[in-house]
């Protein structure tokens, strides 16, 4: 007996510890519903969801950089006042005289524009798998949401360090607000607290930061994963062809045995009751995509490794690249250009081309409305490339130009918005 | 027993009127709360300068009321130096004499007025008066800009603009 048993096996080890030993597939799945953090995932996911190709593992990636935003956000509380007269020296006193002050900053910072990354890499590629399709529209909702609370969780942590380009961003960014009809100049007063950014303005994002948004953001995760967990083991369920049962499935339904008491028909064999042909454990089964395989341990070490491996590319370039830190923020000097957040850059950009009611206002509601409504839209059961060609040409289309237009705003563009080539001037800010 | 609403019905309504009366003055509140208090060191007259230093050809900032003075048809009037496109400061350009955004490159020439650009509308203006041969800027009384299209002077660019001299 080796000390963890032997610790499992005292009293207090048992009240703790109420996993059974995973010897057979019934003590995984005992295992799932014992434990609390293994109760988000399935018992069983279908063989695909193992693989890279299926997901990239873009959403644990999304999930283990909130993870790092949140710790490193933790220390960098402890030296951080949010007022204009404290905010930038002690972004300063952190970089230099706090020990790996600088370091915790850069975690943070590239965590943040890495999460945003993600987290929209992980919604462009449950689109091309369909995977917003029944029974997970609301999911996908779910996850509009989530990328939205991303992009405010960035955008309220830029003004924080207060240099110039956090209070220039901040300064367009919450003007932009200002063109929404009727209510706009409320909405705006109400996010700056008075008629310019200032000290109220650092004090709200500061609290929406740290305490309001991340609290958002996890009753939304929660919500998420729990979903992804009951779909997952629907579709799991639903043995057969990918494209028409998990579509035409109703929520419950393939959890229980057929109503009517007729057994369940698979491509036209039937399932239960003796089926001819050579006896089941004669050949070796080859294993379908659809095929379910346990949680435990087949998705979760893969889980582990996308894990490591997001936080020792997020780590490895928080040692190369330092955070920036410009000048403190100066009310009576733009800087030239001014540069929104990366992720905006195509919003500022069409701000130079059309009126700030159509750039800033219809086209990013139209963004995130048009995604909300996608699965509602989109009535096609089909979840194979071939048949949602039109809806894949149409995401692709805007995908790209959206890349372009926040390509265009974030590298070529230089002073007073005029045009540049980046290799000639760089006036990129991250 | 009639249509009319019973004791059971009532009490069964009633939680739920309950939950959105608490709601509506959640809101009301949280609104009420949060909604900035103006006038705090804002809105203020500032005391700048007599009417003879004030400039024809150029502008004078006046950092304090963030907004330039200037003499338009031989009139002073100070120009706000938010742009009204996103809220940046415009910067005057000595090279163009011509007020140039550098956010999204809104162009105003030297009385405001809307040139290029994708701003909606010309330099907003604040009142001016002149009490005991100083000029006052009323930070409180924002004169919104002219329409685009409007010119209030004709003045083309003397010379080559800021931005597309450092570019």
């Amino acid at each position: 007996m080796n000390l963890k048993e032997r610790v499992r096996d005292t009293t207090v080890g048992r009240s703790i510890f109420r996993i059974p030993d995973r010897v057979t597939e019934r003590d995984r799945a005992a295992g799932h519903w014992a434990s609390f953090l293994m109760h988000l995932y399935p018992v069983k996911v279908r063989r695909v969801e193992l693989t890279f190709k299926y997901s990239a593992f873009l959403g644990v990636a999304s999930l283990v950089l909130f993870g790092s935003l949140l710790v490193s956000g933790i220390y960098l509380m402890f030296f951080y006042v949010p007022s204009p007269a404290n905010a930038y020296g002690d972004i300063q006193s952190i970089q230099t005289e706090v020990a790996f002050g600088q370091y915790i900053r850069n975690v943070h910072r590239w965590s943040a524009h890495l999460m945003v990354l993600a987290v929209a890499a992980h919604m462009a590629r449950v689109f091309y798998r369909g995977a917003y399709k029944s029974p997970k529209e609301f999911n996908w909702v779910i996850g509009v949401l989530l990328l939205v609370v991303t992009l405010l969780l960035s955008f309220t942590g830029y003004l924080l360090p207060w240099d110039q380009l956090a209070y220039w961003a901040v300064t367009v960014g919450t003007a932009m607000a200002a063109y929404v009809p009727l209510i706009g100049d409320q909405v705006q007063e109400l996010m700056l607290g008075g008629p310019t950014v200032g000290s109220a303005t650092l004090l709200r994002f500061y609290v929406l930061h740290v305490a309001v948004l991340p609290v958002a953001l996890v009753a939304l995760v929660t919500a998420h994963l729990w979903r992804w967990r009951k779909d997952s083991m629907l579709t799991t369920d639903a043995i057969g062809d990918p494209d028409a049962p998990v579509a035409k499935l109703q929520p419950g339904l393939a959890m229980t045995a057929p109503a009517n008491g007729e057994p369940v028909v698979v491509e036209g064999k039937r399932v239960l009751g003796v089926v001819p042909g050579k006896p089941a454990a004669g050949d070796r089964k080859v294993l379908s995509d659809d095929d379910p395989v346990m949680v435990w341990p087949h998705l979760l070490v893969r889980h582990a490794v996308a894990a490591l491996a997001v936080l020792f590319v997020v780590l490895l370039i928080a040692l190369t690249f330092d955070a920036p830190l410009r000048e403190i923020a100066n009310p009576t000097n733009t800087p030239n250009p001014e540069k929104a957040p990366w992720y905006f850059a195509a919003l500022q950009e069409l701000l130079a081309h059309f009126h700030p009611l159509v750039a800033g206002v219809l086209v990013p509601g139209a963004i995130v409305m048009g995604l909300m409504a996608l699965p509602y839209l989109d009535r096609n059961p089909r979840l194979t490339p071939e048949f949602r060609r039109i809806a894949r040409i149409t995401f692709t289309i805007f995908l790209v130009i959206w890349i372009i237009l926040t390509l265009v705003g974030f590298a070529f563009r230089g002073p007073s918005w005029s045009w540049v080539w980046p290799w000639q001037e760089w006036h990129g800010e991250l | 027993m009639s249509d009319a609403l019973d004791r059971r019905a009532f009490l069964a309504q009633g939680w739920k009127v309950g939950a959105t009366l608490l709601a509506a003055a959640g809101a009301w509140t949280t609104w009420d709360l949060l909604k900035p208090r103006l006038g705090a060191g804002f809105a203020a007259k500032v005391k700048t300068v007599s009417p003879d230093q004030v400039p024809a050809n150029t502008v004078l900032e006046i950092p304090e009321a963030r907004a330039y003075l200037t003499k338009i048809n031989g009139e002073v009037v100070a120009l706000s130096e938010k742009c009204t496109h996103l809220g940046c400061r415009v910067p005057f350009c000595d090279s163009s004499g011509q007020f140039e955004c550098p956010c999204h490159g809104t162009v105003f020439n030297r009385a405001g007025d809307h040139k290029t650009g994708p701003a909606p509308r010309g330099m907003d203006m604040y009142k001016v008066e002149i009490v005991d041969g100083v000029i006052e800027i009323d930070t409180g009384e924002t004169i919104t800009g002219v329409s685009p299209g409007t010119e209030t002077i004709n003045e083309p660019p003397r010379g080559p603009a800021c931005g597309e001299n450092h570019a």
